[in-house]
């Protein structure tokens, strides 16, 4: 439970603030200028962060909404990511959050409008087709939904352009408020997804892979879109048996008409955030693996990374189209 | 009922806890808890210790200053790890605040504002938390919430150069507020205003200790390193690569010693060659 929460002065008053505030039992208070001065500081450390983040309510002043990595996106011709958080209240042992920012603390910012302005804007400039919006860069899109009502407050502004995709990524099964509204062809959950043996050991307070498929399942049902991501792909002495359980499962249990796309990626590191990540967890097993630099990035080799990506394609082949599933990799 | 580590029954050394405090009076409390010895030598700041526990203590004098420089000169004298935890402590005026409670600060401000600091992993299971002014001379307080002191920017701003900001700490006790006058304290009153937080202070210590235990854990490096290290000659660049590749290994080998890695090398690269062998041919077995 958060314990602190620091405002920058200008959304002390805003109603999404008291709206947060509202969700904590006696937190304690503390006005900050702007949320730089206490996130991502010099000689903070986000190991121990992690063990009691405080919240940071913001405002975000400008690049609400920044083009996608290349080999980030989907089938779409320009692809866009926003955050209105940052940090994640899971705490994946893999997640590059942790060798980006040198703080755990959980910033939200209040003023939601002017992303959707800037959503608009770029739909605008760009045209209102083959665009693909993505939330959840910075964080988890749904995980702190009963917190923030992002998603929410964003869904209307999706629905009057049908032809503008946005994606939710996540591993949370709090499913509101989709499980309750109508479902929006152009909304797309997508849940990221890895065999339950090694989810136990690297999706640290994440919901399991059961509870995830039956959210999937739930939400499916109830027509939304649904992404499955295969991001990272853990490499493992198993890891052919382990996936292919995780498959048959999904497809025992998700209708393929359900499935808008599928996608799946290598683990792979810029090489300092790699470095900065295993000096975070010396002790962890998924670093103590092979893997080597190639071009700048720490990864398990092309070999591995092919037959890992050929594998799940074949194996997804009876499941849905191959138009469906993309490779995501993201390059310098 | 105060623990057993004032009666020096904790053998082992770390982890390092140094305390910057302003005053004698305020750390007289802390010397006789922790049975610190004075260190004789050295007059510009007086230093107590107690290596048996891992505790070090100096008395900065009033002023950020001082306590910046008390800090700095600690660092160096004890030879404090970058897993010690500093801790802050001494008393504090505040407007609303009760005579005698203890405050964690958990936004510190510099006196003539520039600097922001937001020292420490929060206890608030333990300890109420606020913000502190740091000035350069006493004035009384006007807002609520806030602590007046002289030390905290000072301390902090220097002690984050020697462990991470989560293991920096500024405990202050409230001493006087707007209905009790500042003139009123003596050494007697801060003796005992410290004095009476000694419980509250052992277990916000039981809780750094453990943080400060697993940043060690993180940080330290291995004995069995420092023997190779003896044995081949490694450039810095070498050393580090020896370094996290053995902390590697020993995830994947917990049991084996590293001698059998350098059994047959008869160079430093040999060694990191040997690791790298056996690191390769593992089988990424998670289950
Ligand atoms: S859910 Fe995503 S953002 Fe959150 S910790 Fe895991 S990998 Fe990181």
């Amino acid at each position: 439970m958060i314990d602190t929460i620091f405002i920058e002065r200008g959304v002390v008053n805003h109603s999404r603030t008291q709206s947060i505030k509202s969700k904590f039992k006696n937190p304690t208070i503390i006005e900050v200028d702007r949320y730089q001065e206490i996130f991502n500081k010099r000689s903070q450390n986000f190991r121990i962060q992690k063990q009691n983040p405080a919240l940071i309510l913001a405002k975000k002043h400008d690049n609400f909404v920044l083009p996608a990595p290349s080999g980030f996106g989907l089938a779409s011709t320009r692809n866009f990511y926003f955050s209105h958080m940052y940090n994640c209240i899971y705490d994946c042992r893999y997640c590059f959050l942790q060798g980006m920012y040198s703080s755990a603390n959980y910033v939200i910012f209040v003023n939601f409008e002017d992303f959707f302005d800037e959503i608009e804007q770029s739909i605008q400039v760009n045209g209102a087709q083959d665009l693909t919006f993505f939330s959840g860069y910075d964080c988890d899109s749904l995980a702190f939904e009963n917190i923030t009502g992002f998603a929410e407050s964003i869904l209307p502004l999706f629905k009057s352009y049908p032809k503008v995709d946005l994606e939710f990524r996540t591993k949370s099964v709090q499913l509101e408020p989709l499980k309750s509204g109508l479902p929006i062809a152009n909304c797309i959950v997508a849940f990221s997804m890895m065999p339950e043996e090694l989810a136990k050991r690297l999706d640290k307070k994440a919901p399991s892979i059961k509870r995830r498929i039956n959210a999937i399942e739930k939400l499916a049902a109830r027509g939304w879109p649904i992404g499955l991501r295969f991001d990272p792909l853990i490499y493992s002495k198993d890891w052919k048996q382990l996936y292919k359980g995780l498959l048959l499962e999904i497809m025992h249990r998700v209708p393929r008409e359900a499935i808008h796309s599928i996608s799946h990626g290598p683990l792979r590191y810029p090489k300092k955030m790699y470095q900065d990540i295993t000096k975070l967890y010396p002790e962890e097993l998924l670093f103590s693996l092979p893997m080597s630099e190639n071009n700048g990035y720490v990864d398990y080799g092309v070999d591995v990374e092919n037959e890992m990506a050929e594998f799940l394609i074949k194996n997804l082949k009876n499941y849905v189209e191959e138009a469906k599933v993309f490779q995501c990799v993201v390059q310098a | 009922m105060v623990s057993d580590r004032s009666k020096g029954e904790v053998s082992n050394v770390e982890p390092t806890v140094c305390w910057v405090v302003a005053l004698k009076s305020e750390a007289k409390p802390i010397i006789s808890y922790f049975e610190l010895d004075h260190q004789s030598g050295n007059n510009i700041f007086p230093i107590y210790r107690n290596d048996k526990l891992g505790h070090s203590l100096i008395i900065s004098g009033v002023g950020q200053i001082n306590a910046a420089a008390a800090t700095t000169y600690l660092a160096s004298e004890s030879g404090a790890p970058p897993w010690a935890a500093w801790i802050n402590l001494g008393i504090a005026g505040s407007m609303d605040g009760e005579i005698g409670k203890l405050y964690q600060g958990v936004k510190v401000i510099n006196p003539t504002k520039e600097k922001v600091f937001f020292p420490g992993y929060r206890f608030s299971k333990i300890v109420s938390l606020a913000e502190i002014q740091t000035l350069d001379y006493p004035t009384p307080v006007k807002k609520n919430g806030v602590l007046h002191d002289m030390e905290a920017s000072g301390f902090i701003d220097f002690a984050t150069r020697f462990s991470c900001n989560e293991l920096v700490f500024s405990f202050k006790v409230v001493s006087d507020n707007s209905e009790q006058d500042m003139k009123l304290i003596d050494k007697m009153v801060v003796n005992s205003l410290i004095g009476n937080r000694l419980q509250q202070l052992d277990a916000l210590l039981d809780k750094i200790i453990t943080l400060s235990k697993r940043e060690k854990q993180r940080l330290q490096i291995p004995d069995e390193v420092e023997e190779v290290f003896k044995q081949f000659h490694f450039s810095v660049t070498m050393k580090n690569q020896l370094i996290q590749r053995l902390r590697k290994w020993k995830i994947q080998f917990p049991n084996r010693s590293i001698s059998d890695l350098v059994k047959e090398a008869k160079t430093a690269a040999d060694v990191i060659r040997n690791i790298d062998d056996a690191l390769t041919d593992l089988k990424f077995d998670w289950t």
